[in-house]
């Protein structure tokens, strides 16, 4: 799907133009919020001059975006957005990489010696990683609410587009993706998925050896743990609260007496656990799991189209809802091409690259953009992304990560019990 | 004028460690930053000791057995056809990346693996067994994958001591010596040649030793999980954003490295006192008298050992090509039910940093063999020893850290995101390798040659060049070998140093594998192994040539 350039120099002009009317509301709720407030000069809005001129320093700029570069689709999708980029003048260069942890380490280095000009302009990023360089100060911002594409942002129905695992974003990261535990099986195996914990345990019950998961303190491992915290614990209001030392031992008792129960009927006998939830997706291809999860609620979908998993997988979500969470887009502090970061984050939020990035044929990713608010022609565009053979037929709500403080005690918990 | 010689192994010495010092500056911010605040917390954990155990005791097993079985096989194939046969097939081994090799095995006896699925056959199994075969918890996989990887290894470490004139001598000499007293060849072997080159195969049998030990892609890839390995834990912990989680994965990495600083004394230790055994052993002659001559039925069945040594590495890249190729295979059919060339596809739009990976590999290994000779030519003897732990703390530490503290000096300097900030570090990286191998070569060899020369007015590079060089041509060829391997396989300090920007093979690979996918990953193991086979085969290829100069002569 080429996209004709005169079409999109229309658009663009379109969105600078169209930026009083359009921001106009988006400005109110800011200020309404406590956000930076906006003055006008000259009768010229004040964001989309500063837009142009972000627009007009970008021109030339090169943005070396640090993105973790484990998925094929993920890859051809940036090549996409750099060819789509070129004709404004910025070049989008994808630098590899496999962990976020090294462009982390690497951003310390880089404070550590004084580096004004560093080495990343744009990182993708979320969670412990956000929180660490938004305590060290190492990102740039607040940028992202002030971007054009920032008011179709699902802030209401999406709300962890601005709350990033308890920590507030306030603008130092753009979110650009959607994320909400799924779990996905072999319908000829798994005919009625499971609608909750208790479901899941008669699920082991049925398959006895072929159901666990990634071990934690992985992340997919920690995210079953949360879910299950969640649907189990008497109180699920204390979750969302920092920890309380005194209530832990309640609150965590049920989740507790469920994996007691679960992993003598687990793989291995819960004895061992899968190292990631890449490792039990290629176990449920090959018959020795009935079960895996993901992130990605068209993860089974898009491996379907892929030929690495049968036609005959479906996804399911717990009926009351899964944990869901957001990624982002961030712009380190010494970003020399802080300008150009900006223009591509804010085409990666717009309607055409994120209607584009949910399509199941090209990466199957969930928009973070609210499709009501949408012009009709954009929200067209995310159409052919919904309906695919294995992917979530009714999504669930999305449950809120428990607040940050848990997780630490409940792995240290989980690792005591079963780990050793 | 032994002081300049002196003054030039210092200021090498002085230009070796002094990134190495920045490095580790690193490294100890992290693991003394705040106090003993890690080591608390490592101390608290639980899995510390059942992972340090683990550590121990798959890194010492792997390190014993490979060891033994080095020593069998050239016991019982040296001098003999099955010697030459397998030497051919060693550069093949070792060019295998070690991860290749793990995931090639496990393909094959993982519960849906071909091994099962060929049982299944038989047995009219319709699921996959229950079979603890990968992430076993005695880490029995851990430790057969890293046999089967050091072997070739110690192999080619040996070819390269017993292709040295002087050894050869001194080889068939105390074997025609064995013949004539009426002693079993193996008798020789066993108690007086191998103990007495014990302590020239420390260098290589220290690198072993310490890599198995702190080995972290392996041990994910295949080892326990419940506990993982205290590398793999400290990997994690230094992964994690927490910085007291840092901290902890830094204790951890110290703590791994005084276990193995205590293993590393202990089999030096152990190499001298049988190596001092040998020599008086030597004097009274072998121990008992053999009962028979070498007989002709032992050489039967050493093919069979060789097989050993080669037939899982053939089946590992037979099921690798397998897999790169397989879209869904159910179990338990013999052959997937859909093919993809997919994998392929990505794997070869990596193919043009081939070029740049074999460039900055040639230049770090002639610039790392050029340092070590020179170290050779002018630091005293006992200097090496010194500079031991020096050679060895590269190999040891943990990767994330030291890449982290050489992208500190490589920002000092103004040299990342530059290709000659990249050939300094692989050039760094390069060196301790290229010595552990040249170096018990070097000081082993003949010193009379050396003299006899010099006595004959020759100078002292023209002796280099003349006399030393051809008898050292094996050895250094595969230091060079080993360097380009290594400069090849690194993925943290390119990323870093070269701030991402320089794609090598290797970056390619394991950024585009991160995704877990395992065709890519099947596709991506295979390339990988091009260059260091190039190199490995080159290698080769000089030694023949010295042992056929040999013969002539």
């Amino acid at each position: 799907m080429a996209t004709d350039p005169h079409r999109r120099a229309a658009l663009r002009a379109a969105l600078v133009l169209g930026l009083s009317a359009g921001a106009a509301k988006a400005r109110a709720q800011t200020a309404a919020s406590g956000g930076p407030t906006v003055t006008a000069r000259d009768g010229v809005p004040d964001g989309a001059a500063r837009w142009s001129a972000i627009e007009r320093e970008a021109r030339g700029q090169t943005v070396r975006f640090n993105a973790w570069a484990g998925s094929d689709r993920v890859n051809a999708y940036l090549q996409w957005a750099a060819a789509q980029l070129a004709p404004r003048g910025v070049r989008l260069q994808h630098v590899k990489i496999a962990e976020t942890a090294e462009a982390v380490q690497r951003l310390l280095a880089e404070r550590d010696a004084q580096r004004r000009a560093g080495s990343i302009d744009l990182l993708w990023i979320n969670g412990e990683n956000f929180l660490r360089l938004k305590r060290e100060r190492l990102l740039h911002g607040p940028f992202a609410e002030q971007l054009p594409s920032w008011r179709w942002v699902d802030t209401v129905g999406k709300p962890t587009t601005r709350v990033d695992f308890g920590e507030p974003v306030e603008g130092y990261e753009a979110p650009w993706g959607m994320a909400q535990l799924t779990f996905f099986a072999d319908r000829r195996r798994v005919p009625d998925p499971p609608r909750d914990a208790a479901g899941l345990l008669a699920l082991a019950q049925a398959n006895p050896g072929r159901l666990t998961y990634p071990k934690p303190p992985d992340f997919h491992g920690a995210t079953f743990l949360k879910q299950l915290l969640r649907e189990l614990t008497p109180e699920p209001a204390v979750l969302d609260r920092p920890l309380d030392a005194a209530r832990f031992e309640a609150a965590t008792a049920p989740l507790w007496t469920w994996l007691d129960r679960f992993h003598p009927l687990a793989w291995r006998q819960g004895r061992q656990f899968p190292p990631t939830a890449a490792a039990m997706r290629q176990s449920l291809a090959d018959g020795e799991l009935a079960m895996a999860l993901s992130f990605n609620p068209n993860e089974a979908a898009s491996e379907i189209l892929a030929g690495r998993l049968p036609p005959t997988v479906h996804s399911w979500q717990h009926a009351a809802g899964t944990i869901g969470n957001t990624h982002f887009l961030a712009i380190p502090v010494n970003a020399p091409a802080r300008a150009g970061a900006q223009v591509v984050v804010d085409f990666l939020m717009s309607p055409a690259a994120q209607a584009r990035k949910a399509d199941l044929a090209v990466w199957g990713d969930p928009t973070v953009l609210d499709l009501a608010r949408l012009p009709a022609d954009d929200r067209r565009a995310f159409d052919g992304a919904m309906r695919a053979p294995g992917a979530v037929p009714v999504p669930a709500p999305v449950l809120p990560e428990p607040h940050a403080s848990w997780v630490e005690p409940i792995e240290r918990a989980w690792t005591r019990r079963y780990g050793v | 004028m032994s002081g300049l010689r002196s003054a030039v192994a210092a200021g090498l010495a002085l230009l070796y460690v002094a990134p190495w010092v920045g490095a580790l500056g690193a490294v100890a911010r992290l693991a003394w930053g705040d106090g003993a605040e890690g080591y608390r917390a490592l101390m608290a954990d639980p899995q510390t000791l059942p992972a340090l155990a683990s550590s121990v005791a798959t890194g010492g097993a792997a390190t014993v057995l490979a060891l033994a079985a080095a020593a069998a096989l050239t016991v019982g194939l040296h001098g003999r056809p099955g010697w030459d046969r397998l030497q051919r097939a060693v550069p093949a081994l070792l060019a295998v990346p070690h991860a290749a090799l793990a995931v090639g095995l496990a393909l094959l006896v993982m519960p849906s693996g071909l091994i099962a699925r060929g049982v299944a056959m038989l047995a009219g199994w319709a699921d996959p067994p229950d079979w603890p075969t990968v992430h076993d918890p005695a880490g029995l996989l851990l430790i057969a994958v890293l046999v089967l990887k050091e072997l070739p290894f110690l192999l080619w470490s040996l070819q390269a001591l017993l292709d040295r004139p002087d050894v050869a001598a001194v080889l068939s000499r105390q074997r025609a010596a064995a013949r004539t007293l009426g002693h079993r060849e193996s008798t020789v072997w066993w108690t007086v040649l191998l103990p007495a080159w014990g302590p020239a195969l420390a260098g290589p049998l220290l690198a072993v030793g310490a890599y198995a030990v702190t080995v972290v892609d392996v041990a994910w890839l295949v080892g326990p999980t419940t506990p993982p390995t205290l590398a793999v834990l400290s990997w994690q912990w230094l992964q994690d954003a927490d910085p007291q989680r840092q901290a902890q994965g830094a204790a951890a990495a110290v703590a791994l490295t005084v276990a193995l600083v205590v293993l590393a004394i202990a089999t030096t230790a152990a190499l001298a006192a049988l190596a001092m055994l040998a020599r008086r052993q030597a004097l009274r002659g072998p121990p008992r008298p053999a009962v028979q001559p070498p007989a002709a039925g032992r050489a039967g069945r050493l093919p069979w050992a060789r097989w050993c040594t080669t037939v899982p590495y053939a089946l590992a890249a037979l099921a690798l090509a397998l897999a790169s190729g397989a879209g869904w295979w159910p179990f338990p059919a013999l052959w997937p039910e859909r093919w993809t060339a997919a994998s392929w596809v990505t794997a070869l739009e990596a193919v043009p940093t081939l070029g740049f990976s074999a460039a900055l590999g040639a230049a770090a290994a002639a610039t790392a063999l050029a340092l070590g000779l020179l170290w050779c030519t002018t630091a005293p003897p006992a200097w090496d020893r010194r500079a031991l732990p020096w050679l060895v703390a590269p190999i040891v530490l943990p990767g994330l850290l030291l890449a982290a503290g050489l992208y500190r000096v490589s920002l000092a300097l103004q040299w990342d995101g530059r290709w000659l900030g990249l050939w300094a570090v692989h050039t760094l990286l390069a060196l301790p390798y290229v010595l552990l191998v040249l170096l018990p070569a070097w000081r082993r060899h003949d010193p009379r040659w050396r003299q006899a020369a010099r006595v004959l007015g020759r100078g002292r590079w023209a002796t280099l060049w003349r006399v030393q060089r051809p008898m050292l041509q094996a050895p250094m060829a595969a230091a060079l070998a080993v360097g380009f391997a290594v400069s090849v396989a690194q993925y943290l300090p390119t990323v870093f140093v070269g701030a991402g920007v320089l794609p090598t093979i290797t970056t390619e690979a394991v950024t585009l594998t991160a995704g877990g996918q395992r065709s890519l990953g099947a596709a991506f193991a295979l390339l990988q192994a091009l260059l260091p086979l190039a190199g490995f085969a080159a290698a080769a290829a000089v030694s023949a040539r010295a042992r056929a100069w040999e013969r002539h002569a």
